[in-house]
């Protein structure tokens, strides 16, 4: 049946982005639009005690300005996303805290860049000049910017509202931890530091608003993995249940999680154009992005783990401290609630012990980022297993092997409560050292040692919970796709999901054209319009491979099964005796075209007289495809499962580190993947290879740094280093196939694994480079002035070299 | 991402550039490439009235290449500089290859970035250790200002609000000896600016010893400056490991930097004898490669 799924097809996509095609957010022209500028906060912490717009309002083209009361007395607090109630939780953990946020900032601020005031003008040059003109009064308050200092007892609370600065905390706990700990011939015990970084697509964010009021129909583009949440978020924030809102996503130039939020300004634009009856754009500068759209990773853990001498965990015992920033909706909680559930990663912990506090500072929001949480818990845990190895005097290659679950274990029930859904984690081990020639680069590394050269082997095992849902909150756990056969024979597909340079529509294509029994070029997919199908939970956590492609092979197998119907009925012989490729329809017994879809198609539009008994027109079927694998409700020990599927990786690199001044040369990348069935080699490689370039900029080079008084030091791309093609290595990509069993297809998902591993792996060698030297690496970045740090403060700098 | 509002002039001529510095003096500001001053007026940290865009003045652009000095014009751009000096001046190319990307040395300056003053370009230490020479025009006339002496801060020069530099002057090598040169910086990615940066060059006699070395820094103090000291102590040298590692360590009690998100005061000084160490070293290699090469 495959002809397409499987094969390495160029992506259809391709086709605008190279010409400069495409329309994202910045090339809609809405007829009549103003634009919005927005007037953001320089201080990190301060009350606003007057916003005084009569100097932009004075300005050439300025048509309106609002500011945080005009919005507080027109709107509500921002809806909590990703929750659909403010009290999500029915048990005790996790516990979640909101805050009233508005579009614009009311009476205090809480991180430098947030919305202060809006201007709005004809032209968006004048604009940016009248959002200059607002003057606005502050009061600075003692700002808390570091995430430890923000849980001390009497330190200055963002929300007095709220007894500490603690929004989310989860707390769980299996078996006899403390005990076993103390019995543990070997513990480790490490606190460890991940900086804050974020997704930095290309292509910023932007909000239109334009009302048709005869409607009363809102009509919203925003450059949002989340389509179809906004118009419930908006309705809500706006407390306008006359309105009718549409949502449109328009092909994005990347999102990574950082789209994946509910934004002021989507709240803003809708308000200015309710208020002025105009269509109302704000285009995010790069500048703006870097201080409103949302950050993260940011974390302290404390970790203490409990070896036999065999080398098997006994317990393992996690404090995780999430930075969230400000508590804007931004999903930003999720990252403590991942970390802390999956640090035991891809190994057999039964007795495992977390708390886990998402915390507020004064620094832009947290919110998710492409291997949101699992980049944090897994470089945990494998930083756990390098010194555990160590310790123990086994390699680190053994100490995995022996963690690692088995085979026969799956489908494995995770201490925290989710099911690992299929893999042969010591085959993906041993695969990957086979390909590296592992014996041969540690005998490299020690001749290199010989000669005084620093060379290491880095050693990973990655594993990455992806397709994510949440009860009473927008990700809810299943994807809807339509696939429709029109009167001439050609298949439209309308999905859920945004066009976020994912190659949606290539691999959409190759699965309904294979399911359907088309050909590849008569499918056309639809996606980032929340008009188009009923409801989604958007494009985030890897998922479309899982939930959105199956939904899609579901409705297309309906979809054919009324083909072959009609066919049979027409050929007076039964469906079974039929098949469908290629838009032909043949028997399988007898040669030559008995039918084509297009003639199928025409008899169930136009002929409906020649249709089967009781068969209604038409050829479409809509699936909602419910994410497998998965739990709401809490099990005997209080636990859900969220997470669909389980893919893995063992990354494995050989490094160089240059002592003198700390920068380290990748000398091999090396990667096996288990991401289910592949739906197209060429596509996951590309996406293999990027995601592990964003993991090396955040292992080595992006940075979001903070001075004491709150403020962004990194906020343009001077200062926040993205790699590029010269800080890459050349990577070595390998597969293995586990099929995912709960899916029809066996595929799981590929977004974000590749992203995990450059920090984990190269910290691993870096460590393993300097192991003569006694360096340990339990921080990040990277970066070389951090390692010499480290080398300094073992030997001193005498190397000149 | 959107500049203040400035009026925009491109003169046509050298004396109209000068009529409009003279008219709108510290209002006005000179673009050429453009490649720091339009990020600049992005992010508003500059608000110039007025925009004098250089970009026609055709006599400042071109190399003359002569027996005892190489003339370039202010708007030599960058890979120009990087293409077409590797033989006569393969300091001040490598240095050029080291900026930014193609595009932007496409479009940046000679002019434009000696004037930029950036206290981590990478021009001004190959321009001091090559003892250039810069011109400067006013309506007033024309001086020459030596290198050492243009730069007086960061981002700031020695020129008069009226005046504007239209080309630099480099001496030849001097055909008794011959010479290598390294410039080598530390930085956190492929052509980013200098976290250290070094530019060396180092002259050999008939007999392999050291004539003359010249070590230069950028991105270490409040401008690049010439090390002295660092050069004056290799004269004379057979250029031994020892004698450039005290070179080094001269150039590098010299070193007065500052901290920001790139890296720590504390880390550029520790870093400045290394890179010194390792350009002087390339310096070294390449004159003894020559050297050997002569009859």
């Amino acid at each position: 049946m495959a002809t397409y799924v499987g094969k390495s097809i160029k992506r259809k996509e391709s086709f605008d982005s190279i010409q400069g095609k495409n329309t994202y957010i910045g090339d809609v022209e809405v007829p009549g639009m103003l634009h919005a500028a927005i007037h953001r906060s320089p201080h990190a912490h301060a009350r606003v005690t007057r916003v005084d717009l009569s100097e932009a309002l004075a300005q050439p083209g300025v048509v309106a300005a609002m500011s945080g009361q005009d919005v507080r007395r027109l709107s509500r607090p921002l809806a909590p996303f990703p929750f659909t109630r403010t009290k999500p939780y029915t048990s005790d953990y996790p516990r979640v805290r909101f805050a009233d946020h508005y579009g614009l900032a009311v009476d205090r601020v809480r991180h430098v860049g947030e919305a202060v005031a809006v201007v709005v003008s004809e032209d968006r040059y004048a604009a940016a000049d009248a959002a200059e003109a607002v003057r606005v009064e502050y009061e600075p308050l003692p700002p808390v910017v570091d995430v430890e200092a923000a849980l001390e007892r009497g330190t200055v609370r963002l929300y007095e509202e709220w007894p500490d600065n603690i929004q989310y905390e989860f707390r769980f706990s299996e078996g006899p931890v403390e005990e076993l700990l103390e019995e543990a011939p070997v513990v480790i015990r490490e606190r460890i530091v991940q900086h804050r970084y974020t997704g930095t697509p290309m292509e910023p964010r932007g909000v239109i608003a334009s009302v048709d009021q005869r409607d009363n129909l809102l009509t919203l583009w925003s450059s949002t993995q989340v389509p179809h949440a906004l118009p419930n978020l908006v309705l809500e924030t706006l407390g306008r249940a006359d309105l009718k809102i549409r949502v449109i996503s328009p092909t994005m130039g990347g999102g990574f999680g950082i789209k994946w939020a509910f934004y002021p300004e989507e709240v803003l634009m809708p308000l200015l154009s309710l208020q002025l009856n105009r269509p109302v754009g704000w285009r995010e500068s790069r500048s703006e992005h870097m201080v409103a759209s949302h950050h993260s990773r940011a974390q302290v853990d404390h970790v203490e783990a409990g070896f036999d001498r065999a080398g098997r965990i006994t317990a393992l015992k996690t404090h995780v401290i999430v930075d969230l920033g400000a508590a804007y909706p931004s999903g930003g909680t999720s990252l403590a609630f991942v970390t802390a559930n999956f640090i035991p990663g891809p190994y057999r912990v039964d007795n495992y012990a977390t708390t886990s506090f998402g915390v507020v500072t004064n620094k832009t929001a947290a919110g998710p980022h492409r291997a949101n949480g699992k980049a944090e818990s897994n470089f945990i845990m494998e930083r756990v297993m390098d010194r555990a190895a160590l310790e123990l005097g086994l390699g680190k290659d053994e100490i995995r092997r022996r963690n690692l679950i088995q085979p026969h274990e799956f489908p494995y029930t995770c201490v925290t409560g989710s099911t690992y859904d299929s893999g042969d984690y010591p085959a993906c081990l041993r695969k990957a050292l086979a390909e590296a020639d592992y014996a041969g680069l540690l005998a490299d590394r020690d001749r290199c040692r010989l000669e005084g050269r620093y060379r290491g082997v880095g050693l990973a095992f990655l594993l990455e919970p992806l397709s994510s849902l949440r009860p009473n909150a927008y990700n809810a756990g299943y994807e809807t796709v339509t696939v429709r056969v029109d009167p001439v024979g050609k298949a439209w597909v309308f999905s859920g999901d945004v066009n976020m340079s994912m190659s949606h529509m290539t691999t959409l294509s190759q699965v309904v054209a294979d399911e359907l029994g088309v050909r590849f070029e008569d499918v056309q997919v639809f996606e980032g319009d929340s008009a188009l199908v009923s409801a989604s939970s958007g494009s985030y956590a890897s998922r479309f491979s899982t939930v959105t492609i199956s939904a899609a092979i579901k409705a297309s197998r309906a979809v054919r099964t009324k083909i072959l119907a009609i066919a049979a009925h027409s050929l007076r012989t039964h469906p079974e005796a039929l098949e469908c490729t290629g838009g032909m329809i043949l028997g399988r017994d007898k040669p030559g075209v008995a039918l084509t879809v297009k003639e199928v198609a025409n008899i169930a539009y136009y002929s409906i007289n020649q249709l089967p008994g009781n068969m209604d027109p038409g050829l479409h079927d809509t699936h909602y495809f419910i994410n497998p694998n998965t739990s709401f409700e809490p099990d005997a020990k209080g636990r859900t499962s969220n997470f669909s599927t389980f893919p893995y990786a063992v990354n494995l690199a050989y490094v160089e580190v240059d002592v003198a001044t700390g920068d380290t040369q990748i000398l091999k990348y090396l990667t096996v993947d288990d991401s289910g069935n592949l739906l197209n080699p060429m596509i996951v490689d590309t996406q293999i290879t990027g995601a592990i370039s964003h993991g090396i900029g955040g292992a080595f080079l992006e940075e979001l740094v903070y001075d004491e008084q709150g403020q962004l030091l990194s906020g343009t791309f001077a200062d926040y280093l993205i790699p590029s093609m010269a800080e890459m290595p050349d990577l070595e990509i390998h597969h293995m196939v586990t099929p995912m069993p709960f899916t029809p297809g066996g595929f799981k998902g590929v977004g974000e694994i590749g992203a995990i591993g450059p920090p984990v792996v190269l910290a691993s060698a870096i460590e393993d480079a300097l192991a003569p030297l006694g360096v340990k690496i339990m921080s990040l970045p990277l970066k070389p002035e951090n390692i010499w740090r480290a080398i300094h403060e073992k030997r001193g700098t005498g190397d000149k070299r | 991402m959107i500049p203040p509002p400035f009026e925009y002039r491109a003169p046509e001529s050298l004396p109209e550039t000068l009529a409009l510095l003279r008219e709108h003096g510290d209002e006005a500001r000179l673009m050429a490439g453009g490649q720091s001053l339009l990020p600049m007026l992005k992010l508003r940290l500059v608000r110039p009235a007025v925009i004098v865009d250089i970009g026609r003045l055709q006599e400042l652009d071109g190399i003359r290449e002569e027996a005892n000095t190489v003339r370039l014009g202010a708007l030599v751009t960058e890979r120009t500089l990087e293409r077409k000096l590797e033989q006569r001046l393969p300091l001040l190319s490598e240095a050029a290859a080291s900026i930014g990307d193609i595009h932007i040395r496409n479009l940046g300056t000679l002019g434009g970035t000696l004037c930029q003053a950036d206290p981590s370009g990478d021009l001004a230490p190959a321009a001091l250790a090559l003892e250039a020479t810069l011109t400067a025009q006013s309506t007033d006339g024309s001086r020459a200002i030596a290198a050492h002496e243009f730069f007086s801060g960061p981002f700031d020069t020695c020129l008069a609000d009226d005046e504007m530099v239209t080309g630099v002057e480099v001496p030849a090598a001097d055909p008794e000896s011959v010479r290598g040169h390294g410039y080598i910086k530390l930085a956190r990615r492929a052509g980013d600016y200098a976290v250290v940066g070094a530019a060396a060059l180092v002259s050999l006699g008939p007999d392999g010893s050291c004539r003359d070395g010249r070590v230069a820094l950028c991105a270490v103090g409040p401008t690049a400056f010439l090390c002295e000291a660092a050069g004056r102590s290799l004269q004379g040298t057979r250029l031994t490991d020892a004698d450039l590692a005290e070179a080094a360590d001269l150039a590098g009690n010299e070193a007065d930097p500052v901290s920001d998100v790139h890296a720590s005061a504390e880390y550029r000084r520790a870093m400045t004898p290394v890179v010194v160490n390792r350009a002087l070293t390339r310096a070294r290699e390449r004159a003894r490669a020559s050297h050997a090469q002569r009859p």
